[in-house]
């Protein structure tokens, strides 16, 4: 039975569709502005909202700047935590990682709001970003040292060559696994709302007894709700605390 | 040890000692309580997908570069079964280090280079 509810409202995977909103081509790439692209603009835009609001730099903080400077603290304390004081200079790097995850996160709960970091690409290129620093700055830095990461002390010789391998595929995963976590954690959750969201209507919609059990989807999409937005702030923490964790490794690649 | 008039101090004073072990525990505590929201915030799902990204990111790079291999030199089978078996053990690498370090920022207590040094394994 259908009571004419959109067929979107039950495919759980229609959220994630890229629509094009200007064709753009240059030669054989497809450059087109889509509505992933138009929410990466939001978000800057957002972004750019709240520096702004928080400019005026009063002495006693309103509200945007207070969250700025908490903000600033947490990424400063973990970054510092987890790579020393030299790190700091990665500061603008990690803050803008963390804050663009979190806005585009956050702004991916608004019902019809289409979320960037459900994409496995952004969220790959996002890691790609931070591996390209690491290993170049790693590399400016210590030349040939940067090598000891993949030579692990305090182990025996003979199995050395083997870790070493190890450590070498390891360290390849890196960005896989980096970007990997942060896109299944938001396509999982989406999809998942979605389901039990579309579990509800149409149980609903479906009369009867089994109209009154769709208060347990309903009830259950109301609980994943701030599940997700918790979500939405963990993985962008947990990016950012990996991005200087392995920042550390470019500044100090012998003990890691 | 010496007082502010630059006297030495030969026995310390039992209530100094109290003192310090007050001020010890409160700096503590306040340590504990900025670890802890980040341990107790992570859910379940995001904890489980953590393991199975970093476990199943190795696999894949290891397969990877033994199906690289295999097409280099052309020893079709084993480049591919070598590289799968090294991603293996290079996926259990990442999750041990995974659950040692804390990526959810609980592993303060555990030095991550601690990984080689202790032979329980």
């Amino acid at each position: 039975m259908n009571i004419g509810l959109p067929i979107v409202a039950k495919d759980p995977t229609a959220q994630f569709k890229l629509h094009k909103l200007a064709e753009l081509k240059i030669g054989s790439f497809d450059l087109s502005f889509t509505n992933s692209a138009l929410m990466m603009v939001v978000t800057l835009v957002c972004i750019s909202l709240w520096f702004l609001l928080s400019s005026k730099k009063q002495l006693v903080p309103g509200r945007a700047q207070s969250i700025l400077e908490l903000s600033y603290e947490f990424i400063a304390d973990m970054l510092k935590s987890s790579t020393g004081k030299e790190g700091m200079r990665f500061f603008p790097l990690v803050f803008s990682i963390f804050v663009f995850i979190l806005f585009a996160n956050m702004l991916g709960m608004i019902p019809f709001f289409f979320t960037t970091t459900s994409h496995i690409i952004v969220t790959f290129a996002l890691a790609m970003i931070v591996m390209v620093v690491v290993i170049g700055f790693g590399v400016w830095k210590n030349g040939f040292g940067f090598l000891k990461l993949f030579w692990p002390a305090g182990i025996p010789i003979a199995i050395k060559p083997f870790v070493s391998l190890l450590e070498i595929i390891s360290f390849i995963s890196r960005p896989i696994s980096l970007s990997v976590r942060l896109w299944a954690n938001m396509f999982a959750g989406h999809i998942l709302l979605k389901l039990f969201a579309g579990f509800a209507i149409s149980m609903f919609a479906a009369g009867g007894l089994t109209a009154f059990g769709s208060i347990v989807p309903f009830g259950l999409t109301l609980a994943l709700i701030p599940l997700e937005f918790l979500v939405a702030f963990v993985q962008a923490y947990v990016f950012a605390l990996l991005t200087s964790v392995y920042l550390s490794d470019a500044l100090h690649p012998g003990h890691h | 040890m010496t007082d502010p008039e630059g006297r030495a101090k030969p026995q310390s004073n039992p209530s100094d000692i109290d003192e310090l072990g007050r001020k010890l525990d409160q700096i503590n505590a306040k340590r504990k309580t900025v670890a802890e929201p980040a341990q107790a915030s992570a859910s379940n799902m995001a904890e489980g997908l953590k393991y199975a990204s970093e476990f199943s990111a190795a696999v894949l790079v290891g397969a990877a570069l033994g199906w690289g291999v295999d097409k280099l030199t052309g020893i079709t089978p084993f480049g591919l079964l070598g590289g799968l078996f090294l991603g293996l053990c290079a996926g259990v690498l990442n999750v041990v280090r995974a659950a040692k370090e804390g990526m959810d920022g609980s592993g303060e207590d555990l030095p991550p280079n601690e990984l080689y040094e202790d032979d329980d394994a």
